[in-house]
């Protein structure tokens, strides 16, 4: 598993080089026009071309540029490196831009081109593991620390890498869209397309970064707060929490970011309760919910929500859920029959799921019939998979949570500026 | 676990061939595998039943079976083959279960389970000493660890009415991909009559292996990426062997819920390894 951890750092643009900035922010202009939405165009390549540094002083033009508004003083910051006669004439082109009478649409294009250059670019990220600097206490810091994410498979710290700033671009641009009367509706789409895919790369750096935005742009969408409620969950899953508990990491840095299983869990219930008050019908987030009561051993509320989803849904992969995790509530009330019941009705839809058969097996085993769950879990053994299959079993998938979607998200999200307007 | 079924085929304990008829008498008895060590940690050998003291939920029982060393080993292995066991480690895993297997007696049986997120059966409990080694040089750790879900699976499969049942785990001690609760399988590894001892990477915390080891009697050994897992691996067949197998009929205590066990020998210095207790019904 990847999990990649919020640390320290951020480096700051030092001096700009005004004159150049200018001529990538023109080049710049053109690219966001002749970008083709998930296509590896030239476009696509002169801006993926630039490197982290030359991002870094971009933003501050970008944000200028698209009317990013000054609400923080790290944009406050980034506005005061660029000059009075800089600023001046990046307001002369974004007003021409204006003047063409489709900004928002441009806008949009600069997000879907930055967006793009993080999926499908390869910006070189690695870095050595940085040093904390602990000597001085934080107020008296006069920098941030750095901040880098880690890498990791399996327990095991693989590399460090600085975040692609390219996201950063794309959700800064996000917050120059009009926000009244109402949000665009792209704002969503995008929270939701990419926390998807972050879930799915196990990116959880990112996916911090992300749905920390996302709380304050689009902090009552359903299917972003679903979505980081996935993702709450996952923090709070044993695969994320043991990571935590053992990875050791040098010069003195920590992982920030990943609570207690526990505070994850209550994040996740509550995140999901908003979702349900606003969409009762929302199955997959009554599973969910049902899920994570079951983790803070509230079974019977839980069990309640698995019944509901089993009523509710036709979906094959939820109700294999319902069942599976029912089975597993019912366990924890020392109710054994009514576990293996709920596991024999997981393995209804997938027979060779691993998941349920354990889990059938445990029921059986509590409830003293060994022979029976002996049988069981040699059923299992003899016909595993060499690799995960979630054909064969979607518990293999479970915590990649709107990963599942991501495929569909991104296209959606792409749809609209599939071909470049001039 | 525990409540194990002791099965009295009472023709095979009549000396002699006899025209009369056979019976099987099944009694609900429980076994306690216990180690018993004198002061220097060495075995103690040459127990009988009166020099046990059993109590269970704080009923003294009466010892009805002791047994030591000639009951033969079921002894399962439970190992990770994940991402994080490559290179150095996996070598020393194949080195260290060939020594395993060679000191296996005539009548042990061994097995073998691996998981990495899927868990499979590679031997099954057989006295084919050979399959292990040939999964073992074939296996490419790859992906995550579903260390519970194995651990699991190799409890039940390990049980037997026959024999004793030594689980060894091997593990990095850190869980990623697991379906089963710990809760859930440290409960099963409360009525099972497996004794788990764990061999796990230095530094890998895991809290999960030592309760559980310690609840069925067994050990936590910690390993550094150096050590030779052989030493390891033969030291904690060794012990298993050395020791006793208690048996005892409950009296006077209801069958169901946690039995606290105590187990006690009158003799001075000897200290006394065994289960906590087991869950009945």
């Amino acid at each position: 598993m990847r999990l990649t951890a919020l640390l320290l750092s951020l480096t700051l643009a030092s001096s700009a080089d005004n004159e150049r900035a200018m001529r990538m922010l023109n080049e710049w202009i053109v690219m966001v026009d002749r970008h083709a939405a998930g296509e590896r165009d030239e476009a696509l390549a002169k801006i993926g071309a630039w490197n982290t540094g030359d991002l870094d002083i971009m933003r501050a033009y970008l944000e200028a540029f698209s009317g990013v508004p000054l609400d923080n003083a790290d944009r406050a910051t980034r506005r005061r490196q660029i000059s009075g006669t800089d600023l001046a004439a990046i307001r002369q082109q974004a007003f021409d831009i204006q003047a063409r009478g489709d900004f928002d649409t441009f806008r949009k294009r600069a997000v879907i081109l930055h967006t793009d250059a993080a999926l499908l670019e390869s910006l070189p990220m690695v870095v050595p593991p940085p040093t904390a600097r602990t000597e001085q206490p934080a107020w008296r810091r006069d920098e941030p620390e750095p901040e880098v994410d880690v890498k990791s498979f399996d327990g095991r710290v693989e590399r460090y890498e600085i975040a692609n700033p390219h996201w950063q671009i794309a959700m800064d641009v996000l917050e120059a869209l009009p926000a009244k009367p109402q949000r665009d509706a792209m704002v969503a789409r995008w929270y939701r397309a990419i926390g998807a895919h972050f879930a799915k790369q196990h990116g959880f750096a990112d996916g911090m970064r992300h749905f920390e935005r996302a709380r304050r742009v689009v902090p009552d969408d359903p299917d972003v707060l679903f979505g980081e409620a996935c993702f709450q969950e996952t923090l709070g899953a044993p695969r994320v929490q043991n990571l935590n508990r053992v990875t050791t990491l040098p010069n003195g840095l920590v992982i920030l970011g990943v609570d207690s299983a526990e505070r994850h869990h209550r994040r996740a219930e509550g995140l999901l309760r908003r979702v349900l008050a606003a969409r009762p019908d929302f199955v997959d987030a009554r599973l969910r919910l049902g899920r994570v009561l079951s983790e803070q051993r509230q079974y019977e509320a839980a069990l309640s929500h698995f019944a509901q989803v089993v009523t509710q849904s036709r979906d094959e992969v939820l109700t294999y859920y319902a069942h599976l995790f029912a089975g597993d509530a019912a366990l924890a009330l020392d109710r054994a029959a009514e576990s293996r019941a709920s596991y024999q009705r997981a393995l209804q839809s997938f027979p060779d799921a691993q998941a349920a058969r354990l889990g059938l097996a445990a029921a059986l085993r509590a409830a003293g019939d060994r022979v029976a769950a002996v049988d069981a879990v040699m059923t299992t053994l003899i016909v595993a998979p060499k690799t995960r299959d979630a054909e064969n079993d979607p518990w293999w998938e479970y915590y990649e949570g709107d990963a599942a979607n991501v495929d569909r998200l991104l296209a959606g999200l792409r749809a609209p500026f599939r071909t470049a307007p001039r | 676990m525990r409540a194990a079924v002791v099965t009295l085929i009472m023709a095979g304990w009549t000396a002699g061939g006899s025209s009369q008829p056979t019976f099987s008498s099944r009694v609900e008895g429980v076994r306690v595998d216990v180690l018993v060590t004198d002061s220097s940690r060495k075995p103690l050998r040459g127990l009988s039943p009166s020099d046990f003291m059993i109590r269970d939920n704080g009923v003294l029982q009466q010892v009805d079976v002791v047994s030591f060393g000639e009951i033969a080993l079921n002894v399962g292995l439970a190992f990770d083959l994940s991402e994080s066991v490559i290179g150095a480690r996996l070598e020393q895993l194949r080195a260290a279960s060939k020594t395993l297997t060679s000191e296996l007696q005539p009548a042990d049986q061994s097995g073998l389970i691996t998981f990495d997120e899927v868990v499979s059966l590679r031997c099954p409990l057989s006295l084919d000493r050979s399959c292990i080694d040939r999964s073992l040089a074939a296996a490419a750790p790859s992906g995550n660890t579903a260390l519970v879900d194995g651990i699991l699976s190799a409890m039940i499969a390990g049980e037997s009415e026959v024999g004793r049942s030594l689980l060894m785990v091997f593990s990095d001690g850190l869980d990623t991909a697991s379906f089963l609760n710990t809760d859930r399988v440290l409960d099963i590894g409360r009525r099972s009559d497996v004794v788990v001892y764990s061999i796990v990477s230095k530094g890998g915390r895991p809290d999960f292996l030592e309760e559980l080891s310690e609840l069925t009697g067994g050990r936590l050994h910690e390993v550094g990426h150096e050590e030779d897992l052989s030493k390891t691996f033969r030291a904690i067949l060794d012990e298993f062997r050395h020791r006793y197998l208690v048996t005892y009929s409950p009296r006077n205590v209801p069958k169901d819920g946690w039995h606290k066990l105590e187990v006690r020998v009158n003799r001075p210095g000897a200290r006394v390894k065994a289960r906590p207790g087991y869950q009945g019904g």
